[in-house]
């Protein structure tokens, strides 16, 4: 028995859309593009699957149409992030996505907007985007500190021994000295009334 | 109806000299004839060499003993009378409590790889404590980040971040990280300083455990309001949160033993008090002003940058003629100790290094007499270890001496023939005053209790009270001369120029003690411990009696330091109402939010092994918003050159293509702190197919991925 199944002996119903066998390397670039987007938190599974396979099919359309190969998983992302600056241009309607420092700023808006938290659903929608979003984005700032206004603040000085400017050092050090001393005599002398007291006995 | 407050401006300086005296006299009346029956003792066998250090020694250990006594004494008697009058809080006009501040206040906690959930919630706890009272509309709070840890910073990063968007608080909660960690602490708040302290009138400065109130906040402000001369106002922070036996012990005797302490360091301190280097106000115009820490003369340990700023800021401070007082009656102050022996060590360790250092600052001129007084006490806390030790190695050579023959018999005295006193009976009595002397501060504590049946009631009642006295009396007994040991050998390694490393305090489960660092760190005091035995035992086993309680602290040093580091049995004592603290049995608003916070924390998912130890980088790379917030902190620069570019270039290939470990720490640092190569590294990482990243990646990779692994059967093989 013949083993091969000619294409007309196909239902109808598997024909309609064009399916190829799945090769591996876009199934890699496929996977890679699904991660990045719920890496900005989109958990809806229908959500992440449209945008990863639309993004796909555009990529793949490109590497059709490229000169030379490209990495399916470079193209897919780069479509990727040209998808999302088309979206933070329709949504923000500012700055650019050009640079990495760029996309980065761009994350952090998003970051600040809350997106992550309220609005991943929102995330990529060619449909209106809601207001409080756009807002968010639009006036957000990462304040790490308040304006800079430098204090100068020099080591305080140490000095050690006497003040030779001090004029009252003479009567202040006298006067010092006698405490210290009167302070000793009493001590010393308490100590010794003790000693000798105990020696006196061991006559 | 006006009330009559207290004016620290008007403070007459004779009654702080009267108040001085009699403290001071005090702790001779009883030293002295402590000190004379030992002298005497010594006298009747012949006074020698050995005798004279020995009495020396004596001297200086039961003076400190007797301080101690003495301020618990006064403190005791202060609080029978009522209130101390001279006392910074009786400063405030209760009328005035209602109105609202206006002084701009920074609340700054200086962090360096601390347990970043512990802080941040730690945050959170205070700043809404803050919101609630609604009192200091102008504050805002700041992180001051040193912290090394690659993991630790990101993790600082992305939970400031998450926190300020929770409370809605951008503007207000800020973090600041130093690329360079430059004079520790004390730099990293001089940072602050010179950064921005033209913008508030006061620093509240806090510690990476503490917890402050708002209503001790507004407080504090308040005070430092009112009173326009004083520059620092120290709390007095109770110890909280302990889990483990060691830190429950800990909290037990400061809360219990530590008010009456307290009253009676206030008494002699008055406007010259001491700072602590946290839970405490500070008036930052002076403060930066006068208070900018100056580098020692030399270098070594007692020279080049000062480690323990606190105390020398206190001196700077007064010196600049500015009053620094104890807030003794603030309640709402809380702070966490350490839980284990082996990590009390390892903070005892910074503080003793940066104590010793202040044996300069003694002779500096300017300085009051008072500051130069709590530099001593400062430096003698811990040198009272070696001179502990140096006096049981001297008693034992003169018990040596005894029995082998030399000095003379015991001969009576007319003091002891007065007083019928046999050389044994003598010795006894002066044992017994010793022992007094050193639970003095207990009974009066204890003492102070009767009449407050409420007090009682919140420490668990008398018989959990006592039973806790007891257990903390035993294990703290056997710990004292471990401890001796540790700090002996922390001085020898400072004055031989070892570094100290100051690392973070451990915390909860990371707390608890661990078998083979319990060995390895008491191996040699069991040692010491069984040698010491043996020797007196030899010489003389009545000696060996009167030793046992120091020898058998050491013998049993692994187990009962293991022992004190168990967190399942601190857990069950506090189970059981032992050791408790009024703070555990109704611990205030703020505590109870931190614990709730803390357990929704703990639940949250850990990171796979194989990632752990560089899931900072892991994060700042691979995720969009973290990366997004790492790059938008990093100072940006300019064009690098192209050398430095090229080598950043290489070290990002590096890393993608082998993982991290293929770098050295400096390296993974050096990429970390450049804004281009970590925006670079999150699009080359994402972008780079499977097969050309390293394994640690793809491993990192499958956090993000929505697939589940496949079904494992026999088919998969």
């Amino acid at each position: 028995m013949d083993a091969t199944v000619s294409s007309s002996q196909i239902p109808s119903v598997f024909t309609r859309p064009s399916v190829s066998p799945v090769d591996p390397v876009w199934d890699d670039a496929f996977s890679r593009v699904e991660s990045y987007l719920r890496a900005h938190r989109v958990e809806s599974r229908e959500l992440l699957n449209r945008l990863a396979a639309d993004i796909i099919r555009e990529a793949r359309l490109a590497a059709h149409d490229a000169a030379t190969p490209a990495d399916p998983v470079a193209l897919a992302m780069r479509v990727t992030h040209e998808r999302i600056g088309a979206w933070f241009a329709h949504a923000w309607n500012k700055g650019t996505w050009a640079h990495e420092r760029d996309r980065a700023q761009g994350r952090l808006a998003l970051v600040m907007a809350d997106l992550p938290g309220r609005w991943s659903n929102h995330f990529l929608s060619t449909e209106a985007i809601p207001s409080e979003l756009v807002t968010g984005m639009a006036g957000f700032s990462l304040q790490a500190g308040p304006e800079l206004r430098f204090s100068n603040m020099p080591p305080a000085p140490l000095e050690f021994g006497p003040d030779e400017t001090d004029p009252h050092r003479q009567d202040k050090s006298r006067w010092v000295l006698a405490r210290a001393a009167l302070s000793w005599v009493m001590i010393v002398g308490l100590v010794s009334a003790a000693t000798a007291a105990s020696l006196w006995s061991l006559r | 109806m006006k009330v009559q407050t207290f004016d620290p401006a008007a403070l007459d300086p004779r009654e702080a000299s009267r108040r001085r005296t009699r403290s001071m006299g005090l702790v001779a009346i009883l030293a002295v004839p402590a000190i004379l029956t030992m002298a005497d003792l010594h006298v009747r066998t012949g006074f020698d060499g050995w005798k004279f250090v020995h009495l020396l020694l004596f001297t200086i250990l039961f003076g400190l003993v007797a301080l101690g006594s003495a301020q618990t004494l006064i403190g005791f008697f202060v609080r029978r009378r009522g209130v101390d009058p001279c006392r910074i809080e009786a400063s405030l006009d209760p009328a005035e409590n209602e109105r609202v501040l206006h002084a701009r206040t920074a609340v700054v906690m200086p962090i360096c790889n601390e347990d970043v959930p512990r802080v941040i919630e730690g945050l959170r706890v205070m700043y809404e404590s803050l919101e609630r009272t609604g009192k200091l509309t102008h504050s805002d709070f700041f992180l001051l980040s040193d912290s090394t840890d690659p993991n630790r910073w990101i993790q600082e990063e992305a939970m400031w971040l998450a926190l300020t968007q929770e409370l809605g608080a951008h503007g207000r909660i800020f973090y600041r990280k130093r690329r360079v960690g430059i004079n520790k602490k004390a730099g990293n708040l001089a940072d602050f300083c010179r950064r921005w302290a033209k913008h508030y009138r006061y620093m509240v400065v806090l510690d990476a455990d503490s917890v402050m109130t708002g209503e001790s906040i507004v407080s504090l402000v308040r005070l430092m309001e009112r009173n326009q001369q004083v520059g620092i106002i120290q709390g007095v922070p109770q110890l909280v949160n302990g889990e483990t036996v060691l830190a429950r012990l800990q909290q037990f005797a400061s809360r219990l033993y530590g008010p009456v302490s307290a009253v009676g360091l206030n008494y002699w301190q008055l406007g010259e008090a001491n700072y602590w280097g946290h839970n405490a106000i500070i008036r930052l115009a002076p403060f930066v002003q006068h208070c900018s820490l100056p580098e020692l003369p030399g270098d070594g340990p007692f020279g080049g940058r000062i480690l323990s700023h606190d105390y020398v800021e206190a001196a700077l401070m007064r010196r600049a003629g500015w009053q620094v007082w104890l807030a003794t009656g603030l309640s709402g102050n809380y702070e966490e100790g350490p839980p284990n022996v082996v990590d009390l060590a390892g903070r005892d360790r910074r503080w003793l290094q940066g104590n010793l250092q202040h044996t300069r600052l003694i002779f500096a001129r300017g300085f009051h007499a008072v500051n130069r007084l709590h530099f001593i006490l400062g430096i003698l806390s811990y040198l009272a270890s070696p001179l502990w030790l140096a006096f049981l190695v001297v008693s034992t050579a003169i018990a040596y001496r005894l029995r082998t023959g030399a000095g003379s018999g015991p001969v009576l005295s007319p003091w002891t023939e007065y007083a019928h006193w046999s050389y044994q009976s003598q010795a006894l009595w002066l044992f017994a005053i010793t022992m007094g002397m050193l639970f003095l501060p207990k009974i009066v504590s204890l003492v102070d209790l009767i009449g407050k049946p409420e007090e009682v009631a919140s420490f668990g009642g008398w018989r959990k009270l006592l039973a806790g006295v007891a257990i903390e009396t035993v294990l703290f007994t056997l710990l004292a001369p471990v401890l001796m040991l540790f700090h002996t050998t922390f001085i020898v390694l400072t004055l031989c120029r070892q570094k100290v490393t100051w690392g973070a305090q451990r915390r909860g489960r990371a707390g608890q003690s661990v078998p083979m660092e319990t060995i390895y760190a008491h191996g040699s005091h069991t040692l010491v411990g069984l040698g010491a035995a043996v020797l007196v035992y030899r010489i003389d086993p009545l000696f060996a009696a009167w030793m046992s309680p120091i020898l058998a602290g050491l013998i049993l040093s692994i187990p009962v330091s293991f022992f004190t580091g168990s967190l399942q049995i601190g857990l069950a004592l506090r189970a059981k109402g032992l050791l408790q603290t009024p703070e555990e049995a109704q611990p205030a608003v703020e505590l109870a939010r931190l614990e709730e916070r803390l357990a929704i924390r703990e639940k949250g998912l850990r990171p796979l092994p194989e990632l752990a130890g560089n899931y900072g980088l892991l994060q700042a790379v691979i995720d969009p918003y973290i990366n997004a917030v790492h790059v938008s902190l990093l100072r940006t620069k300019e064009d690098l050159p192209s050398p430095s570019e090229e080598t950043f270039a290489a070290l990002r290939q590096t890393l993608l293509r082998n993982g991290p470990d293929a770098l050295t720490a400096k390296e993974r640092m050096a990429l970390l702190m450049d804004a281009h190569s970590m925006a670079v590294l999150h699009d080359e990482l994402w972008a780079s197919p499977t097969d050309r990243l390293a394994e640690w990646w793809r491993l990192s990779l499958q956090h993000y991925t929505r697939l589940a692994p496949a079904p494992q059967t026999a088919f998969s093989l």
